[in-house]
């Protein structure tokens, strides 16, 4: 019975075996397998029937990344098509040519070191028949089929991925720098405030102490000048940033210049020792915008340079050029820092109180202003208080026989005349007011322009301050209007119309040249600019009828503010 | 009997037509008469030949049903339902 038993699960046993190797047959006979798998003496071959393959090699063939097979040696025994597009050679060009004829010949020890040990992954820079470089990955990896051993790389192209890195990079570290320039900009502005707000509480409660008085006047006067020119920075870097700056560039002589320059520093900054040495030279630049360069450098190397400190001042030609440097053995800068000393709010860390103040935006204007002088601009330092050394090279012209820096005279003092003011801000109105009376002259206002208007047709004053921005008529109307009644006053003199604005645009100025008026000037009003314009206005023009636009624009030297360039849009 | 668990391995050969019908094959076989009681491994000779080894297979694609024993092997594309049925005594044998 048990072996009846046996004898049946045996015959069953081999039934379903034969079942399965029939089967198996009938699967191969029918082409319904792929591969047959081998006992080999190196373990398991596989034996594809058909097209086993041809599906890895699509994927290989149509991968991003550069494939190649290589020898032990480096030669290329297999690439796929995107390994030739990259190396820009055709396809059958490079099978069987060496590796590193690919590479460039930096990355070379690296390559070879890869192929040697036969994995691992490494940066490179591939050279490609075109001249082209392609920054790369190259991944090793090595196999061995039928005892040959070869090195699998993929080449994988990371240029993109660098260039958005970079990108990226790029605008996270200018949005920074942004954000702490907006932050460093309130604390400007607010230093100079305090120090006004101050003042004001001590003139109101220093009743008979004159020299407190005085002293908190001139700190109001002193602070003032410094939030003037904040916002004089502000606005030309703006226009540097946008290339909106237009040079008026004639033959200057740069060693009076530095030497005119420099003397306003080493009167003003007593707390160091200056040493100035120029040689004459010339150069062809706009004589507002070199001095900007030159004190900005010396300010810079003032701010960071200690009390007690040494700063250099030396001009001389080397080359055809005109050589400036400024050296100080103040603070220095940092190996970090240097390269990027000439960025937009890039500034240097000040250990002082930065009483100073700055804004990050001067050495960028530097840069940008001697760049347009066809010059360069460059710094050493050794390093943290090692002090620094700005060199600014201009190309030098031959000397003019005149001096080229004209009415840089003391402020003439303008004999009595009648003057009329428009102005809507009623603190301004008072205190130009107030200048123009201790002045001697004899002043009327209007609030807004209906009024300006009125009064500059009956009051016939000799010269009309107009704000431009002002309610109801604005001042450009104003001067509109009265030009056209015939640009005079009703007893037959020329009234002088002087445009007051905070725009100091080269459009802005021909926008005012058009309205009518005389003369532009630029808030806050320089109190050297008013006096001189008033006096230039010594004998009013015997005219009932408006001069033609061209003899009324022949006052241009008395065209004021910062904007110089400005003028020559008229021309 | 019906809630034995079967545990079943498939053996491929790379990517190719063939084998990719296979694994559609087997997975919609097993969602249609395993469903919920099946384990399946798709194993890839090429990338795993020493599992082929212990297996000892002949060729690919090979189907095989580890438990509920016995072992049975299954070798095709698996593209005929009432054989595959058959290959894992899931109807009887004629």
């Amino acid at each position: 019975m048990r072996d009846d038993l046996s004898a049946a699960e045996q015959i069953r046993s081999l039934t379903e075996r034969l079942e399965e190797a029939e089967e198996t047959l009938r699967a191969v006979r029918s082409g319904e397998i792929d591969a047959f798998i081998v006992q080999g003496p190196a373990g398991e071959q596989i034996y594809a029937l058909r097209s086993a393959e041809q599906p890895y090699r699509n994927l290989i063939e149509d991968m991003l990344e550069g494939a190649t097979i290589l020898t032990v040696e480096g030669d290329i025994a297999y690439c796929n098509r995107r390994f030739a597009e990259l190396v820009s050679v055709p396809l059958e060009d490079v099978v069987g040519g060496s590796m590193e004829q690919f590479i460039v010949g930096a990355d070379r020890p690296a390559y070879r070191s890869l192929l040697a040990a036969g994995s691992g992954k490494r940066r490179a820079r591939l050279a490609a028949a075109d001249g082209r470089f392609v920054d790369v990955l190259m991944s090793f990896t090595t196999s061995v089929t039928d005892d040959v051993e070869r090195r699998n790389l993929i080449i994988t192209d990371i240029s993109e991925l660098l260039v958005a890195q970079s990108g990226r990079d790029r605008a996270e570290q200018q949005s920074q720098a942004k954000d702490e320039f907006m932050a460093m900009l309130a604390h400007e502005l607010r230093n100079p405030l305090s120090a006004i707000t101050a003042a004001v509480q001590v003139l109101e409660q220093a009743k008979g102490h004159e020299s407190a008085i005085t002293r908190a006047r001139f700190i109001i006067g002193r602070q003032a000048q410094h939030l003037s020119r904040l916002v004089d920075d502000l606005l030309d870097v703006g226009r540097v940033v946008t290339g909106k700056i237009a040079l008026e560039r004639r033959a200057l002589d740069f060693c009076d210049l530095v030497r005119r320059t420099a003397a306003v520093f080493t009167e003003r900054e007593t707390d160091h020792q200056f040493s100035v040495n120029v040689s004459p030279v010339w150069i062809n630049g706009d004589g507002v915008r070199i001095e900007q360069i030159v004190s900005n450098i010396i300010g810079n190397a003032v701010k960071y340079t200690p009390v007690g400190g040494k700063i250099t001042v030396s001009l001389g030609i080397e080359a055809g050029d005109a050589v400036l440097r400024v050296q100080d053995d103040g603070f220095g800068i940092t190996p970090e820092l240097l390269p990027r000393i000439f960025d937009l709010f890039v500034q240097g860390e000040r250990t002082l109180d930065r009483s100073q103040g700055g804004l990050g935006i001067g050495l960028t204007l530097v840069r940008r202003l001697v760049e347009l002088h066809d010059g360069t601009v460059g710094v050493d330092s050794e390093g943290a208080n090692c002090g620094s050394l700005f060199t600014v090279r201009l190309p030098a012209v031959p000397a003019v026989g005149v001096c080229g820096c004209a009415d840089d005279g003391p402020p003439i003092r303008a004999s009595q005349r009648r003057v009329l003011i428009v102005e809507d801000n009623r603190d301004a109105r008072e205190m130009f007011r107030m200048m123009l009376e201790l002045d001697g002259h004899h002043v009327i206002d209007a609030e807004e322009g209906c009024a300006g208007l009125q009064l500059l047709r009956t009051e016939a004053p000799d010269v009309a301050f107009i704000d431009v921005g002002l309610p109801g008529l604005d001042g450009y109307e104003i001067a509109r209007r009265f030009r056209a009644d015939g640009g005079a006053a009703a007893d037959g003199h020329r009234v002088l119309l002087v445009a007051l604005t905070g725009y100091g645009t080269p459009d802005a100025l021909e926008r005012s040249r058009r309205a009518g008026f005389d003369h532009h000037l630029i808030k806050p009003v320089n109190p050297e600019a008013l006096y001189r314009l008033l006096s230039s206005h010594e004998e009013p023009a015997p005219t009932g009828v408006a001069a033609p636009e061209g003899r009324l624009y022949n006052g241009r030297l008395n065209w004021c503010g910062v904007e110089q360039s400005g003028s020559s849009s008229g021309s | 009997m019906s809630d034995e668990r079967y545990v079943l391995k498939l053996y491929v050969a790379g990517m190719t037509a063939r084998s990719t019908r296979a694994v559609e094959n087997v997975r919609a076989f097993c969602e249609k008469h395993l469903e919920g009681r099946y384990d399946l491994q798709v194993i890839d000779v090429y990338q795993q030949p020493a599992l082929a080894r212990t297996e000892q297979l002949i060729a690919a694609p090979t189907l095989i049903k580890k438990l509920p024993l016995p072992l049975r092997r299954l070798i095709g594309d698996m593209s005929n339902e009432e054989r595959v049925l058959v290959g894992l005594d899931l109807v009887a044998r004629t």
